[in-house]
Order: structure tokens, then C-alpha cells, then sequence
């Protein structure tokens, strides 16, 4: 059987978010592996046969994380997570059939990110439905909070763009090589939003993304 | 088909050794029954808030109204409710599906 290369970068901001995410991500059976990227210098261990934990000295910032979590992933398909979210019980077993390396990235659709203040068991719920796939061409607000794919339809974000904009070039590689990039339809995905990039201390380094995006976008015109 | 797995062992961080090194707590999986969960809704039909501050309570209201105006996903109006948010005015709080 296929199986998925799950990756989470964190900075442990929401941390009963992700022990949730974790645990759901533990009992899909679609789910290989488990790739932790802690950017924290203090923080936690999931001691868990599926769990690798890359503890980092430093934070090396969420696309770097995601590079690195596929540099690392054995598996043929990968799906990355942020790490304030709640997604259903069997999320990724009704996904993983649709991870093909024809097409580009898949990331969720904004009326299904569902903002909430506090983690709520009540949002706790079992996907017991096939999952549908919208196209798109144009990646919308809260596409990567969590994205899915094909190995082959990950590229890897150029090191100078950290924090913002990863998603954005992946979808617009993926564009570029033909491929459609998708959304989940109407599967429900509440989130912590920006739990950790509206920390104040990013701000500039978006500054710095926003223009390197810039560059990158500009040099493909 | 899965890749030839490149490492043999899981970097997990090595136990602390030293005085300066973290300690680290390991975390307790819930061990939730996956299959006794709810049925996931869709989330169409997941109610949802949104809140719009404003000095003024007008303002605030203009905002919401601009929100279901301008969103191409034809949000339906559940409720609104107002609220004190101090020094920044008047926090009018949407719930819509």
C-alpha cells in the first residue's frame, strides 16, 4: 500500500493543536510517517514509532521546514500541515488516492478554514466521505495551511523566501509545468490562523519575502 | 511506492546530557476512538464568526455589510452582535454560514 509523508513544521505556538494533529495523523493508516520540524529551542517529543523529530538549534523558518521535511520524507506522496489546525479522523486516508503525480498542488479552499479562538473537542469529527477536488488558477487565502501532493509536483522554495510566498511558488511551478493545482472541497478546517507569522518578530523578514517573491515573479515575465 | 527510506533511525533528539542541554517532556497521544467522532460536516454548513472593529458602531456595521457584500462565496447572515472593545470602539461580531 501507498502511503503519505506527513510534515509539520512548529514553533510549539499552539501546542494542544498539535498533539491533536499529531495523534489524528497516528492513527491514519495512510499516513507512513510523521516529520516534526521543531524550530523551537525548547519543546516536546512525540515518542512515537511513526514520529521523527528534527530538533533544530535554530529556527530555520517554515519553507526551509518544508524543504527539509521533503528532503527527508520516504514516501512518493507528501502532505504538510501548519501546525494550528484540526482536521478530521481520516483526513489523509481519503486523500492519498487522489496524490498523483499528474497533477499540482492541492491545498484547502478558503470558506473551509474555519478560524476558532481556542482548541474545541467539539470540532473533533470523523471524514467518513470520499473527498472532490476543486481546480484553480489562482491560490486564495488559506490555501497552505495545509497543502498535498506528489513528490514530483513539489519544488523546492528558493532559501531566501522564508516565511511567506512558499505556497505561492509552488502553485505558480506547478502552473508553469502544465499541471492544475487544486483545492478540498468543502471539507471543514479550523484553524488557530497565524498563530505564528503574525508574530511581531517575522514582520521583517516578510518585508524581505515579499520583495525576493517579487524578483522571482519578475524574472518569470 | 515508497522511497528507499535514507536514514536508519529517527533523528530524535538525543536525551539531555549536560547542564545545558533542554529537557524535554514528552507528549501523551489522547488516544481518541477515531471512529466514535462525529460525522464531518461540510463546512458550508459549519457556522462561522468573523469581527469587524470600528471607533463607531456605524463603521463597525459597514464593515460586515462590506464583508457579505464582497465575499463571492454569498455568505448567509446568522447574527450579529455587538460589544465593547474598549479604546478601539465598537467590535461587531458576524456569525454566518
Amino acid at each position: 500500500m501507498s502511503k503519505v509523508s506527513a510534515i509539520i513544521p512548529t514553533l510549539w505556538k499552539a501546542k494542544d493543536f498539535t498533539d491533536h494533529l499529531v495523534d489524528v495523523l497516528i492513527q491514519d493508516k495512510s499516513v507512513g510517517e510523521i516529520i516534526i520540524i521543531d524550530n523551537a529551542p525548547t519543546d516536546f517529543l512525540y515518542n512515537h514509532d511513526k514520529v521523527s523529530m528534527f530538533c533544530l538549534e535554530e529556527n530555520i523558518y517554515v519553507n526551509p521546514s518544508w524543504n527539509l521535511g521533503l528532503d527527508e520524507s520516504s514516501y512518493d506522496k507528501f502532505i504538510i500541515f501548519n501546525d494550528d489546525i484540526i482536521i478530521p479522523y481520516n483526513f489523509v486516508s481519503q486523500l492519498e488516492s487522489l496524490l498523483t503525480s499528474d497533477k499540482g498542488i492541492i491545498g484547502i479552499d478558503a470558506p473551509s478554514v474555519i478560524k476558532v479562538p481556542s482548541f474545541d473537542g467539539e470540532n473533533i469529527t470523523f471524514l467518513d466521505r470520499k473527498i472532490e477536488l476543486k481546480p484553480i488558477t489562482n491560490r486564495d487565502w488559506g490555501f497552505g495551511i495545509a497543502m498535498a501532493g506528489h513528490r514530483n509536483s513539489y519544488y523546492k522554495i528558493p532559501e531566501n523566501i522564508r516565511i511567506w510566498y512558499g505556497d505561492d511558488y509552488l502553485t505558480q511551478m506547478n502552473n508553469e509545468e502544465g499541471k492544475v493545482n487544486y483545492v478540498i472541497d468543502d471539507i471543514p478546517i479550523f484553524t488557530k490562523m497565524s498563530a505564528t507569522s503574525d508574530l511581531e518578530e517575522f514582520s521583517e523578514i516578510k518585508n524581505i519575502d515579499t520583495l525576493m517573491y517579487d524578483r522571482f515573479v519578475k524574472r518569470k515575465e | 511506492m515508497a522511497k528507499a527510506k535514507a536514514k536508519s533511525a529517527a533523528p530524535k533528539k538525543e536525551t539531555p546530557t549536560t547542564d545545558e542541554t533542554i529537557t524535554r517532556e514528552e507528549v501523551k497521544e489522547t488516544k481518541t476512538e477515531p471512529e466514535k467522532a462525529p460525522p464531518t460536516p461540510k463546512a458550508s454548513n459549519v457556522e462561522k464568526t468573523e469581527s469587524f472593529t470600528a471607533a463607531f458602531k456605524n463603521d463597525a456595521h459597514s464593515a460586515v455589510d462590506h464583508f457579505l457584500k464582497h465575499n463571492t462565496d454569498n455568505p448567509e447572515e446568522i447574527s450579529r452582535e455587538e460589544s465593547n472593545a474598549g479604546d478601539d470602539g465598537v467590535r461587531v461580531t458576524l456569525t454566518y454560514k
